[in-house]
Protein backbone atom coordinates (compact mmCIF):
# COMPACT_ATOMS: atom_id res chain seq x y z
CA UNK A 1 0.00 0.00 0.00
CA UNK A 2 1.15 3.34 -0.63
CA UNK A 3 1.70 5.33 2.54
CA UNK A 4 1.47 8.99 3.31
CA UNK A 5 5.55 9.31 3.83
CA UNK A 6 6.08 7.28 0.42
CA UNK A 7 3.50 9.93 -1.49
CA UNK A 8 5.63 12.45 0.87
CA UNK A 9 8.54 11.37 -0.64
CA UNK A 10 7.45 11.62 -4.02
CA UNK A 11 5.93 15.09 -3.98
CA UNK A 12 9.16 15.70 -2.71
CA UNK A 13 11.03 14.44 -5.45
CA UNK A 14 8.42 15.89 -7.89
CA UNK A 15 9.02 19.53 -6.42
CA UNK A 16 12.66 18.29 -6.56
CA UNK A 17 12.41 18.34 -10.43
CA UNK A 18 9.79 20.90 -11.22
CA UNK A 19 8.88 23.05 -8.57
CA UNK A 20 4.85 22.71 -9.25
CA UNK A 21 2.29 19.99 -8.26
CA UNK A 22 -1.06 21.25 -7.37
CA UNK A 23 -3.79 19.40 -4.48
CA UNK A 24 -6.90 18.94 -4.45
CA UNK A 25 -9.36 18.16 -1.74
CA UNK A 26 -11.22 14.74 -1.98
CA UNK A 27 -15.44 14.65 -3.38
CA UNK A 28 -17.20 14.52 -0.80
CA UNK A 29 -20.80 13.09 -0.40
CA UNK A 30 -23.86 13.32 1.68
CA UNK A 31 -24.43 9.75 1.71
CA UNK A 32 -25.17 7.36 4.10
CA UNK A 33 -23.07 4.72 3.27
CA UNK A 34 -20.88 2.93 6.09
CA UNK A 35 -18.30 0.53 5.85
CA UNK A 36 -20.88 -1.92 6.70
CA UNK A 37 -23.47 -1.88 3.69
CA UNK A 38 -24.01 -4.16 1.84
CA UNK A 39 -22.55 -3.88 -2.26
CA UNK A 40 -25.45 -2.73 -3.89
CA UNK A 41 -26.52 -0.81 -6.84
CA UNK A 42 -27.92 1.89 -4.86
CA UNK A 43 -24.03 2.73 -3.23
CA UNK A 44 -22.39 1.41 -6.17
CA UNK A 45 -21.27 4.60 -7.17
CA UNK A 46 -20.50 5.58 -3.74
CA UNK A 47 -17.69 2.85 -3.28
CA UNK A 48 -16.55 3.32 -7.13
CA UNK A 49 -15.74 7.26 -5.89
CA UNK A 50 -14.23 6.27 -2.60
CA UNK A 51 -12.02 3.79 -3.91
CA UNK A 52 -10.40 5.79 -6.94
CA UNK A 53 -7.89 7.47 -6.35
CA UNK A 54 -7.95 11.32 -6.23
CA UNK A 55 -5.67 13.90 -8.31
CA UNK A 56 -4.27 14.71 -5.04
CA UNK A 57 -3.14 11.21 -4.37
CA UNK A 58 -1.96 10.57 -8.32
CA UNK A 59 0.60 13.52 -8.15
CA UNK A 60 3.09 11.22 -8.26
CA UNK A 61 2.27 10.19 -11.85
CA UNK A 62 2.64 13.70 -13.22
CA UNK A 63 6.34 13.05 -13.34
CA UNK A 64 8.08 11.93 -16.17
CA UNK A 65 9.06 8.55 -15.17
CA UNK A 66 10.74 6.17 -17.56
CA UNK A 67 8.90 2.40 -17.06
CA UNK A 68 12.37 0.68 -16.60
CA UNK A 69 15.91 0.82 -15.60
CA UNK A 70 16.91 0.02 -19.29
CA UNK A 71 14.70 2.97 -20.11
CA UNK A 72 16.02 5.34 -18.03
CA UNK A 73 19.87 4.69 -19.16
CA UNK A 74 18.97 5.09 -22.53
CA UNK A 75 17.47 8.63 -21.78
CA UNK A 76 20.19 9.37 -19.76
CA UNK A 77 22.72 8.50 -22.30
CA UNK A 78 20.73 10.82 -24.91
CA UNK A 79 20.57 13.53 -22.64
CA UNK A 80 24.34 12.84 -20.42
CA UNK A 81 22.32 13.44 -17.47
CA UNK A 82 22.21 11.37 -14.00
CA UNK A 83 19.18 8.74 -13.70
CA UNK A 84 17.66 8.56 -10.48
CA UNK A 85 15.87 5.18 -10.23
CA UNK A 86 12.72 4.12 -7.75
CA UNK A 87 12.99 0.37 -7.65
CA UNK A 88 10.43 -1.29 -5.13
CA UNK A 89 8.75 -4.55 -4.72
CA UNK A 90 6.32 -4.26 -6.98
CA UNK A 91 6.52 -1.58 -9.54
CA UNK A 92 5.94 1.78 -7.70
CA UNK A 93 4.12 2.92 -10.48
CA UNK A 94 1.53 -0.02 -10.27
CA UNK A 95 1.55 -2.32 -7.24
CA UNK A 96 3.82 -1.62 -4.42
CA UNK B 1 16.12 11.38 -16.20
CA UNK B 2 13.92 9.84 -13.79
CA UNK B 3 13.16 5.79 -14.08
CA UNK B 4 11.11 3.59 -12.05
CA UNK B 5 10.97 -0.44 -12.03
CA UNK B 6 10.02 -3.70 -10.51
CA UNK B 7 12.94 -4.58 -8.28
CA UNK B 8 12.63 -8.64 -8.04
CA UNK B 9 13.45 -9.04 -11.30
CA UNK B 10 16.33 -6.59 -11.44
CA UNK B 11 17.71 -8.10 -8.46
CA UNK B 12 17.46 -11.88 -9.77
CA UNK B 13 15.05 -12.89 -7.47
CA UNK B 14 16.22 -13.43 -3.51
CA UNK B 15 19.76 -13.12 -4.02
CA UNK B 16 21.67 -12.07 -6.84
CA UNK B 17 24.29 -14.45 -6.62
CA UNK B 18 22.58 -17.21 -6.55
CA UNK B 19 20.62 -15.87 -9.86
CA UNK B 20 24.55 -15.49 -11.57
CA UNK B 21 25.29 -19.00 -10.46
CA UNK B 22 22.12 -20.62 -11.79
CA UNK B 23 23.06 -18.90 -15.35
CA UNK B 24 20.75 -15.78 -15.06
CA UNK B 25 22.59 -13.40 -17.70
CA UNK B 26 20.13 -10.62 -18.18
CA UNK B 27 22.46 -7.60 -18.96
CA UNK B 28 19.57 -5.30 -17.41
CA UNK B 29 19.95 -6.95 -14.55
CA UNK B 30 23.28 -7.63 -13.88
CA UNK B 31 24.45 -4.23 -14.81
CA UNK B 32 21.31 -3.17 -11.67
CA UNK B 33 22.97 -5.86 -9.61
CA UNK B 34 26.23 -4.49 -9.93
CA UNK B 35 25.16 -1.06 -9.10
CA UNK B 36 23.34 -1.99 -6.13
CA UNK B 37 25.70 -4.05 -4.42
CA UNK B 38 27.75 -0.66 -3.86
CA UNK B 39 24.57 0.75 -2.35
CA UNK B 40 22.50 0.84 1.20
CA UNK B 41 22.10 -3.13 0.75
CA UNK B 42 25.25 -4.37 -0.05
CA UNK B 43 26.26 -7.52 -2.34
CA UNK B 44 24.16 -9.93 -0.32
CA UNK B 45 20.70 -11.76 -0.63
CA UNK B 46 17.33 -9.75 0.38
CA UNK B 47 15.56 -6.84 -0.98
CA UNK B 48 17.55 -4.27 -2.71
CA UNK B 49 14.53 -2.08 -3.48
CA UNK B 50 15.09 1.69 -2.74
CA UNK B 51 16.28 5.04 -4.53
CA UNK B 52 19.42 5.24 -6.44
CA UNK B 53 21.30 7.75 -8.54
CA UNK B 54 23.58 6.42 -11.06
CA UNK B 55 25.58 7.30 -14.48
CA UNK B 56 23.98 6.82 -17.85
CA UNK B 57 26.32 3.62 -17.91
CA UNK B 58 24.96 2.55 -14.49
CA UNK B 59 27.42 3.11 -12.56
CA UNK B 60 26.27 3.65 -9.24
CA UNK B 61 26.42 7.45 -7.24
CA UNK B 62 24.37 7.37 -4.27
CA UNK B 63 21.57 5.66 -3.06
CA UNK B 64 18.81 5.17 0.17
CA UNK B 65 16.01 2.97 0.78
CA UNK B 66 13.59 5.67 3.15
CA UNK B 67 10.60 7.58 4.05
CA UNK B 68 11.92 10.43 5.08
CA UNK B 69 11.95 13.40 2.77
CA UNK B 70 15.31 14.66 4.20
CA UNK B 71 16.90 12.02 3.67
CA UNK B 72 16.12 11.21 0.58
CA UNK B 73 16.52 14.99 -0.46
CA UNK B 74 20.18 14.23 1.12
CA UNK B 75 21.01 11.72 -0.93
CA UNK B 76 19.93 13.02 -4.11
CA UNK B 77 22.68 16.24 -3.25
CA UNK B 78 25.27 13.58 -2.48
CA UNK B 79 24.41 11.79 -5.62
CA UNK B 80 24.16 14.73 -8.20
CA UNK B 81 27.74 16.43 -6.18
CA UNK B 82 29.64 12.99 -7.46
CA UNK B 83 28.17 13.48 -10.68
CA UNK B 84 29.06 16.98 -11.03
CA UNK B 85 32.71 15.83 -9.58
CA UNK B 86 33.37 13.32 -11.97
CA UNK B 87 36.66 12.36 -13.35
CA UNK B 88 35.92 10.11 -16.10
CA UNK B 89 33.03 10.98 -19.19
CA UNK B 90 30.18 8.41 -18.07
CA UNK B 91 28.41 8.27 -21.24
CA UNK B 92 27.27 5.01 -22.48
CA UNK B 93 26.75 4.44 -26.50
CA UNK B 94 23.71 2.89 -27.55
CA UNK B 95 25.09 -0.10 -28.59
CA UNK B 96 26.46 -0.24 -24.85
CA UNK B 97 23.57 -0.18 -22.78
CA UNK B 98 22.47 -3.13 -21.22
CA UNK B 99 19.45 -4.10 -23.35
CA UNK B 100 16.45 -6.86 -21.61
CA UNK B 101 16.33 -10.17 -22.90
CA UNK B 102 13.14 -10.51 -21.11
CA UNK B 103 10.46 -8.45 -19.52
CA UNK B 104 6.87 -8.81 -18.56
CA UNK B 105 5.95 -6.07 -20.34
CA UNK B 106 5.94 -7.88 -23.80
CA UNK B 107 3.20 -10.11 -23.46
CA UNK B 108 1.09 -7.15 -23.27
CA UNK B 109 -1.99 -8.31 -24.69
CA UNK B 110 -2.98 -5.08 -27.67
CA UNK B 111 -6.45 -6.78 -28.73
CA UNK B 112 -7.64 -7.87 -25.06
CA UNK B 113 -9.01 -6.53 -21.92
CA UNK B 114 -7.15 -4.66 -20.10
CA UNK B 115 -8.03 -3.30 -16.56
CA UNK B 116 -6.41 -0.51 -14.18
CA UNK B 117 -7.22 -2.01 -10.52
CA UNK B 118 -7.27 0.30 -7.62
CA UNK B 119 -7.47 -1.10 -4.16
CA UNK B 120 -8.01 0.61 -0.85
CA UNK B 121 -8.40 -0.29 2.48
CA UNK B 122 -12.06 0.82 4.16
CA UNK B 123 -12.59 3.07 7.41
CA UNK B 124 -14.21 1.53 9.76
CA UNK B 125 -15.54 4.89 10.56
CA UNK B 126 -19.61 5.46 10.64
CA UNK B 127 -18.49 8.43 8.27
CA UNK B 128 -16.14 6.28 5.73
CA UNK B 129 -15.83 9.51 3.40
CA UNK B 130 -14.68 12.05 5.75
CA UNK B 131 -12.07 9.67 7.48
CA UNK B 132 -11.31 7.83 4.32
CA UNK B 133 -8.46 5.96 4.46
CA UNK B 134 -5.37 7.16 2.19
CA UNK B 135 -3.94 3.64 1.64
CA UNK B 136 -4.10 2.72 -1.79
CA UNK B 137 -2.54 0.54 -4.51
CA UNK B 138 -2.73 -0.21 -8.01
CA UNK B 139 -2.65 -3.31 -10.35
CA UNK B 140 -3.74 -4.24 -13.45
CA UNK B 141 -5.54 -7.05 -14.84
CA UNK B 142 -4.57 -8.76 -18.13
CA UNK B 143 -7.06 -10.99 -20.71
CA UNK B 144 -5.80 -11.41 -23.84
CA UNK B 145 -8.35 -11.66 -26.95
CA UNK B 146 -9.36 -15.12 -26.78
CA UNK B 147 -10.12 -14.39 -22.99
CA UNK B 148 -12.12 -11.19 -23.43
CA UNK B 149 -14.37 -13.47 -25.75
CA UNK B 150 -15.22 -15.29 -23.02
CA UNK B 151 -16.99 -12.19 -20.89
CA UNK B 152 -19.89 -12.13 -23.82
CA UNK B 153 -22.87 -15.03 -23.92
CA UNK B 154 -23.47 -16.82 -26.77
CA UNK B 155 -26.98 -15.77 -28.14
CA UNK B 156 -27.67 -12.13 -26.02
CA UNK B 157 -31.05 -11.38 -25.76
CA UNK B 158 -32.05 -9.30 -22.86
CA UNK B 159 -32.40 -10.62 -19.50
CA UNK B 160 -30.39 -13.68 -20.34
CA UNK B 161 -27.95 -14.87 -17.49
CA UNK B 162 -24.89 -16.87 -17.73
CA UNK B 163 -21.92 -18.02 -15.45
CA UNK B 164 -18.64 -16.30 -16.33
CA UNK B 165 -16.16 -19.62 -17.09
CA UNK B 166 -13.87 -20.37 -14.43
CA UNK B 167 -10.58 -18.96 -16.24
CA UNK B 168 -12.52 -15.49 -15.73
CA UNK B 169 -13.49 -15.95 -12.21
CA UNK B 170 -9.86 -17.37 -11.14
CA UNK B 171 -8.32 -14.52 -12.60
CA UNK B 172 -9.96 -11.80 -10.92
CA UNK B 173 -10.81 -13.76 -7.29
CA UNK B 174 -7.60 -15.50 -6.97
CA UNK B 175 -4.96 -12.90 -8.85
CA UNK B 176 -6.76 -9.83 -8.39
CA UNK B 177 -8.97 -9.89 -4.88
CA UNK B 178 -7.85 -12.24 -2.90
CA UNK B 179 -4.10 -12.58 -3.45
CA UNK B 180 -4.31 -8.23 -2.97
CA UNK B 181 -6.12 -8.02 -0.01
CA UNK B 182 -2.94 -9.04 2.29
CA UNK B 183 -0.09 -7.55 1.30
CA UNK B 184 2.21 -8.43 -1.66
CA UNK B 185 0.94 -12.02 -1.23
CA UNK B 186 1.09 -14.67 -3.81
CA UNK B 187 0.34 -17.44 -1.77
CA UNK B 188 -2.93 -18.80 -1.53
CA UNK B 189 -3.95 -22.33 -3.30
CA UNK B 190 -6.17 -22.08 -5.66
CA UNK B 191 -8.72 -24.68 -3.63
CA UNK B 192 -8.76 -22.12 -1.30
CA UNK B 193 -10.44 -19.71 -3.24
CA UNK B 194 -14.22 -20.42 -4.19
CA UNK B 195 -17.10 -18.14 -5.40
CA UNK B 196 -19.10 -17.42 -8.94
CA UNK B 197 -19.70 -14.63 -11.07
CA UNK B 198 -22.58 -14.23 -12.99
CA UNK B 199 -23.49 -12.15 -15.79
CA UNK B 200 -26.78 -10.84 -17.06
CA UNK B 201 -27.70 -8.94 -20.55
CA UNK B 202 -28.92 -5.91 -19.71
CA UNK B 203 -29.46 -4.09 -23.15
CA UNK B 204 -28.68 -5.65 -26.61
CA UNK B 205 -28.21 -2.82 -29.73
CA UNK B 206 -27.17 -3.68 -33.02
CA UNK B 207 -23.61 -2.15 -31.75
CA UNK B 208 -23.55 -3.04 -28.46
CA UNK B 209 -24.07 -5.30 -25.88
CA UNK B 210 -24.66 -3.91 -22.05
CA UNK B 211 -23.79 -6.48 -19.39
CA UNK B 212 -24.66 -6.59 -15.70
CA UNK B 213 -22.01 -8.79 -13.32
CA UNK B 214 -22.23 -9.60 -9.80
CA UNK B 215 -20.44 -12.54 -8.02
CA UNK B 216 -18.71 -13.05 -4.76
CA UNK B 217 -15.82 -14.98 -3.73
CA UNK B 218 -14.60 -16.30 -0.41
CA UNK B 219 -11.15 -18.08 1.03
CA UNK B 220 -10.47 -20.28 3.82
CA UNK B 221 -6.70 -20.46 4.54
CA UNK B 222 -5.91 -21.70 7.90
CA UNK B 223 -2.48 -22.59 7.43
CA UNK B 224 1.01 -21.13 8.52
CA UNK B 225 3.61 -18.92 6.61
CA UNK B 226 4.89 -19.50 3.45
CA UNK B 227 7.67 -17.24 1.57
CA UNK B 228 7.71 -15.37 5.20
CA UNK B 229 3.92 -14.15 5.25
CA UNK B 230 0.62 -15.26 6.43
CA UNK B 231 -3.00 -15.74 4.14
CA UNK B 232 -5.65 -14.49 6.16
CA UNK B 233 -7.34 -16.89 7.92
CA UNK B 234 -10.58 -15.68 5.69
CA UNK B 235 -11.84 -13.57 2.98
CA UNK B 236 -15.00 -12.73 1.78
CA UNK B 237 -15.97 -10.78 -1.06
CA UNK B 238 -18.87 -9.46 -3.38
CA UNK B 239 -18.71 -8.71 -6.26
CA UNK B 240 -20.81 -5.41 -8.65
CA UNK B 241 -20.39 -4.10 -11.85
CA UNK B 242 -21.44 -3.90 -15.99
CA UNK B 243 -19.78 -3.35 -19.32
CA UNK B 244 -20.71 -2.27 -22.52
CA UNK B 245 -19.34 -4.14 -25.44
CA UNK B 246 -18.86 -2.84 -29.14
CA UNK B 247 -19.85 -4.95 -31.22
CA UNK B 248 -18.50 -3.67 -34.02
CA UNK B 249 -15.59 -2.46 -33.45
CA UNK B 250 -14.93 -5.68 -31.10
CA UNK B 251 -13.87 -3.77 -28.06
CA UNK B 252 -14.99 -2.85 -24.52
CA UNK B 253 -16.18 0.53 -24.30
CA UNK B 254 -16.95 0.90 -20.68
CA UNK B 255 -16.25 -1.29 -17.82
CA UNK B 256 -16.96 -0.73 -14.01
CA UNK B 257 -16.77 -2.81 -11.50
CA UNK B 258 -16.31 -3.19 -7.83
CA UNK B 259 -15.83 -5.25 -4.87
CA UNK B 260 -15.78 -4.98 -1.42
CA UNK B 261 -14.67 -7.48 0.76
CA UNK B 262 -13.57 -8.08 4.92
CA UNK B 263 -10.51 -9.88 6.43
CA UNK B 264 -10.69 -11.95 8.70
CA UNK B 265 -8.16 -13.49 11.56
CA UNK B 266 -10.45 -16.78 11.90
CA UNK B 267 -11.57 -19.40 10.04
CA UNK B 268 -14.93 -19.64 12.62
CA UNK B 269 -17.24 -16.94 12.06
CA UNK B 270 -18.87 -15.33 13.78
CA UNK B 271 -15.56 -14.61 16.20
CA UNK B 272 -16.13 -11.65 18.06
CA UNK B 273 -12.72 -11.86 19.72
CA UNK B 274 -10.28 -11.58 16.22
CA UNK B 275 -9.99 -8.81 14.54
CA UNK B 276 -11.04 -7.98 10.69
CA UNK B 277 -10.89 -5.02 8.30
CA UNK B 278 -12.92 -4.13 5.01
CA UNK B 279 -11.42 -3.47 1.65
CA UNK B 280 -12.25 -2.44 -1.79
CA UNK B 281 -11.46 -2.58 -5.17
CA UNK B 282 -12.48 -0.99 -8.43
CA UNK B 283 -11.53 -1.87 -12.05
CA UNK B 284 -11.96 0.18 -14.79
CA UNK B 285 -10.77 0.47 -18.21
CA UNK B 286 -6.87 1.10 -18.63
CA UNK B 287 -5.63 3.88 -20.55
CA UNK B 288 -3.46 2.06 -23.26
CA UNK B 289 -1.99 5.37 -24.41
CA UNK B 290 -0.26 6.05 -21.13
CA UNK B 291 2.86 3.45 -20.72
CA UNK B 292 1.90 3.71 -16.95
CA UNK B 293 -1.26 1.87 -17.15
CA UNK B 294 0.72 -0.68 -19.62
CA UNK B 295 2.51 -2.03 -16.84
CA UNK B 296 2.05 -6.12 -16.22
CA UNK B 297 -0.13 -7.65 -13.55
CA UNK B 298 1.84 -8.47 -9.94
CA UNK B 299 1.16 -12.06 -10.61
CA UNK B 300 1.09 -12.22 -14.37
CA UNK B 301 3.51 -15.10 -13.42
CA UNK B 302 1.13 -17.19 -12.13
CA UNK B 303 -1.63 -16.78 -14.52
CA UNK B 304 -0.96 -20.01 -16.29
CA UNK B 305 -1.61 -18.66 -19.88
CA UNK B 306 0.26 -19.37 -22.50
CA UNK B 307 0.00 -16.31 -24.34
CA UNK B 308 2.26 -14.72 -21.05
CA UNK B 309 5.97 -15.10 -22.68
CA UNK B 310 8.31 -16.58 -19.54
CA UNK B 311 11.65 -16.05 -18.90
CA UNK B 312 14.60 -18.01 -19.17
CA UNK B 313 15.05 -18.82 -15.67
CA UNK B 314 11.44 -18.33 -13.89
CA UNK B 315 13.10 -16.65 -10.67
CA UNK B 316 9.91 -17.77 -8.55
CA UNK B 317 11.25 -21.31 -8.79
CA UNK B 318 14.98 -20.69 -7.37
CA UNK B 319 15.58 -21.77 -4.26
CA UNK B 320 15.65 -19.19 -1.47
CA UNK B 321 18.20 -19.06 0.45
CA UNK B 322 19.81 -15.66 1.72
CA UNK B 323 23.65 -14.77 2.48
CA UNK B 324 24.73 -13.08 4.86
Amino acid sequence: MVSFNQLYVTLLLGTFFFGFLQAEAPAQSTTETTTESALSAANFSFWRDYIRATDAELGWQKLPWQMSFHKGLKEAAQSNKPVLLWAMNGHPLGCT
Amino acid sequence: MLATDEVWRLQGGSDFNQYQKSGGSDPECICFQDMASKGHYGDGGGTKQGIYVCTPKGEFLASINSLSADAVAAMLERGLSKWKNRTIASVATPDALPVPLHRWEWSYPDHGLVLKQTSRYLSDSKRPLVERDNRFNFDFVWFDSNEAKLFLPTDPVVGKEFEFPKILFERFAQYHLIETAHGESGIYHGNEVAGTIQGKVIEVEARTLKIQITGNCRSLANRTKYRGLSPAKQIQIAIRGSFVFDRIEDQFDQFELVAKGRIFNSTQLPDAKTSSRSIGWHFTLADPTKSSERLFPTHLHAYGATWVKQPALPLHNLNIKKSK
